[in-house]
């Protein structure tokens, strides 16, 4: 009988805080958000334009962004894997800069499996192997060799791209269109299910199913739990017993899975074949860093920040076709928005540190 | 009592923060409601994923919309596509919107949009630039332009270049083997070959496939190894890659390989360096845009595919005019560095009566005035082994393999 009180006020804080730290991060990444805004307002009034059209901007940018929920939706599906691609590992502690090259392998593994079989499961299956191998490539030689996976993600990036064009431009070129790959066939297709009011592209299903997964992977299993805390502290980790190299490994297959399934999804779901310039995949690798850091570490996180980015970019280009200003005026805004969430973590930091002086 | 001000404050700005996106969403309605009620023919053009500043392609869309802005009293919004995926997304967002009485796409790139597109939207037009869907729609215009006419007038002129210098080899630094270049392939060979029927003087053609329109290094090696082949006058038909080309000339020049001239194509490229670059041919994918939009305005819509040839004035060579408007719009941008606008025209003319004769110039004016009248026409090659049988035919002197009407 005297035990449980305790037990029941212990939840109750704990409910609390957990309360408490989730409006905190919230406040934290609106506060940037507004705080961008004015920031980048300044910058446009400073390269010339008139002081209100800031403000007429940022209302084309956010009723045309988020006006068309279809496309919104299926724009920031690909982006929620690779944002994942990078937030999965980094909970272990490691940095994975290669969802890029990743999703191309990803994208290239499912378009030939799509192109020879015509089953849509095998070809996201494939996409997230290759995006996995090649993610556990990297891992391999940073756990066992000690190559810094952040300068080894940068260069094996390059080599893909090129081994994708080639392998696009030599072995999968539509004969009559050769700067194309061959399409993927129909029944390889992701289908739109019409819900009515939202024609909604099954890939998004694909990209919430991997966050969900990830969240309940992370945060309800034993494994997960081992992962944080390697990435937490792998000293007290391995104190623990647990094998910090194997989740390592783990976290990082995990990763490139996550965007190798991105590759998949823009192939199977979006675009339906490549191109020799990679220009449906360029950029989408290098995005998912900024979605995922706006995401706030946590898996459901990223999937609102990918929705947000996709309305601003979406928006930035409404801004340039109405207003004729350049749609850098959204990218600017991103950039903002993502230094200064780092702001608040400056802040805390700061705080620490004085705390430790003081005492 | 420090947790309650905390929470206070924090509610206080979370409520800032959604009255001001509220504030916003709002004034974007307002806004919109502000410009709908105008009656003017409103246009928008989607620009390939290069996007303007290229000097180029883009910036003659551009150009035309620019025009048709200007003289016909349209109203014409642009926008770039971030990626390719953003296409088809972002053409059926616009079409749903139906703000616009037409949408003129510039590229090869959005055919593939297009076709999943426009039959959803049969009440929007749509003018596709330079490409095609080879899809009969009543919202549809495709317009292409008849690239063999400016690759046979340029045949004709390289030739006579290579006559002056004294080399019998000219080249060609082509992007990747695509229809329109397939075109280009075909007039240019009947070009030189036109000319050696006419002069007696022979020229052989080097022609060499990229595979890129954006990597002017390969563009640099490929010329080089054409140069040191003994051809000495290059052609440039491969975009940014050609850049690489014309870089190659100037350095054979500058390091006293001997006399070298490249040739531009699409916008006039003489400023880029003229005294190495005498020529350009034109492709006026302004002229194209600008037809485009008048039909909308004067209410002539024509689908279908509409080809724009020398007659149209929709290819031809650059003309003194030319290369004086495009020498002003490089030196607004900062891009023209070592030649006034004036020295630009004087040393391209000065070039071109020095290395190209008055015969070779009958030559070419003759060939101009059977392609213009529509004396003679070129076939349309659908697929490579076509082209190749084309160009087979061709190389060995057969010149009427290439023509679709008339003979030589």
């Amino acid at each position: 009988m005297s035990g449980k009180p305790g037990i029941l006020k212990k939840l109750f804080e704990n409910i609390a805080s957990r309360r408490r730290e989730y409006g905190l991060a919230l406040l934290e990444v609106s506060l940037s958000i507004l705080s961008s805004l004015i920031i980048t307002a300044f910058i446009m009034i400073l390269m010339g334009y008139p002081s209100d059209l800031s403000l007429v901007a940022y209302s084309v940018m956010f009723s045309k962004g988020f006006d068309n929920a279809s496309y919104l939706l299926s724009r920031a599906s690909p982006l929620i894997l690779t944002a994942l691609a990078f937030l999965y590992p980094s909970l272990t502690g490691l940095f994975n800069i290669g969802g890029e090259g990743q999703l191309y392998v990803g994208a290239i593994a499912s378009l030939i499996i799509a192109l020879y079989t015509g089953n849509s499961l095998l070809a996201l299956i494939a996409g997230g192997l290759a995006g996995a191998a090649l993610g556990m490539l990297l891992a391999v030689l940073r756990v066992y060799r000690n190559v810094n996976e952040v300068v080894a993600a940068i260069m094996i990036n390059w080599a893909l791209f090129n081994i994708s064009m080639f392998a696009i431009a030599t072995y999968l070129a539509d004969p009559s269109i050769p700067h194309l790959t061959r399409q993927v066939p129909d029944t390889a297709k992701l289908p739109l299910m019409d819900l009515g009011f939202l024609r909604l592209n099954t890939s998004f299903l694909v990209a919430l199913a991997a966050a969900i997964g990830g969240a309940f992977l992370f945060y309800r299993t034993r494994l997960g739990f081992a992962m944080r805390v390697s990435g937490l502290n792998p000293f007290a980790s391995m104190i623990a017993g647990f094998e910090n190299r194997k989740l390592m490994l783990t976290s990082f297959a995990l990763g490139g899975a996550m965007a190798g399934l991105g590759g998949s999804i823009l192939v199977l779901g979006i675009v339906h074949r490549l191109d020799t310039m990679m220009m449906s995949l360029y950029g989408y690798g290098f995005l998912g860093i900024g979605a995922s850091l706006l995401g706030r570490n946590n898996p459901i996180g990223v999937v609102v920040s990918s929705i947000f980015l996709s309305g601003l970019l979406i928006g930035g280009q409404w801004i340039e076709t109405r207003l004729g200003l350049p749609h850098q005026v959204a990218d600017l805004i991103i950039g903002i928005i993502v230094i200064s969430l780092a702001i608040p973590f400056a802040y805390h930091y700061m705080k620490a540190v004085l705390k430790v002086k003081r005492k | 009592m420090k947790s309650i001000a905390r929470t206070t404050l924090i509610l206080v700005l979370v409520a800032i923060v959604v009255i001001a996106g509220v504030a916003v969403v709002m004034l974007g309605g307002f806004y919109q409601g502000g410009t709908q009620p105008s009656k003017e023919v409103k246009v928008l053009v989607l620009f390939d994923v290069g996007g303007r500043g290229d000097l180029s392609f883009n910036d003659m869309a551009w150009l035309g919309a620019e025009k048709a802005k200007n003289e016909l009293n349209v109203k014409v919004d642009y926008t770039t596509p971030r990626s390719v995926a953003d296409m088809e997304n972002i053409l059926r967002s616009y079409s749903e919107s139906g703000e616009y009485d037409l949408i003129v796409l510039v590229g090869f790139l959005w055919t593939d949009p297009l076709n999943k597109t426009a039959d959803n939207y049969p009440n929007q037009k749509y003018a596709l630039i330079d490409a095609s869907t080879f899809v009969n729609r009543n919202n549809e215009v495709d317009i292409l332009f008849r690239e063999q006419e400016v690759g046979a007038l340029v045949g004709v002129l390289a030739s006579g270049m290579a006559k002056s210098l004294n080399a019998n080899k000219v080249g060609a630094v082509a992007g990747m083997s695509i229809p329109p270049l397939w075109r280009f392939h075909i007039g240019y060979l009947f070009g030189i070959k036109y000319f050696e029927l006419k002069t007696g003087y022979n020229v052989s053609l080097l022609w060499q496939y990229t595979n890129t329109f954006t990597d002017p290094q390969v563009g640099y090696n490929t010329a080089w190894q054409m140069l040191q082949q003994g051809a000495p006058v290059l052609y440039g038909l491969a975009g940014y890659t050609h850049v690489g080309m014309m870089d190659a000339v100037v350095d054979w020049n500058k390091n006293q390989m001997g006399k070298a001239f490249a040739i531009g194509q699409d916008a006039s490229q003489e400023w880029y360096a003229p005294e190495y670059i005498p020529l350009s041919g034109a492709k006026r994918v302004d002229v194209a845009v600008y037809t485009a939009i008048k039909m909308v305005v004067e209410n002539k819509w024509e689908p279908g595919i509409k080809a724009l040839g020398l007659a149209e004035s929709g290819v031809g060579i650059w003309d003194l005019e030319g290369v004086r408007t495009f020498a002003e719009w490089a030196r607004d941008v900062g891009k023209l560095k070592d030649y006034t606008v004036d020295e630009v025209v004087s040393i391209v003319n000065q070039t071109r009566t020095q290395y190209i004769d008055s015969s070779t110039w009958a030559v070419y004016n003759e060939l101009y005035q059977k392609i213009a009248s529509g004396e003679i026409a070129f076939k349309d090659p659908v697929s490579v082994d076509e082209y190749n049988s084309i160009i087979d035919a061709l190389i060995n002197g057969n010149l009427n393999a290439a023509l679709f009407k008339g003979s030589i």
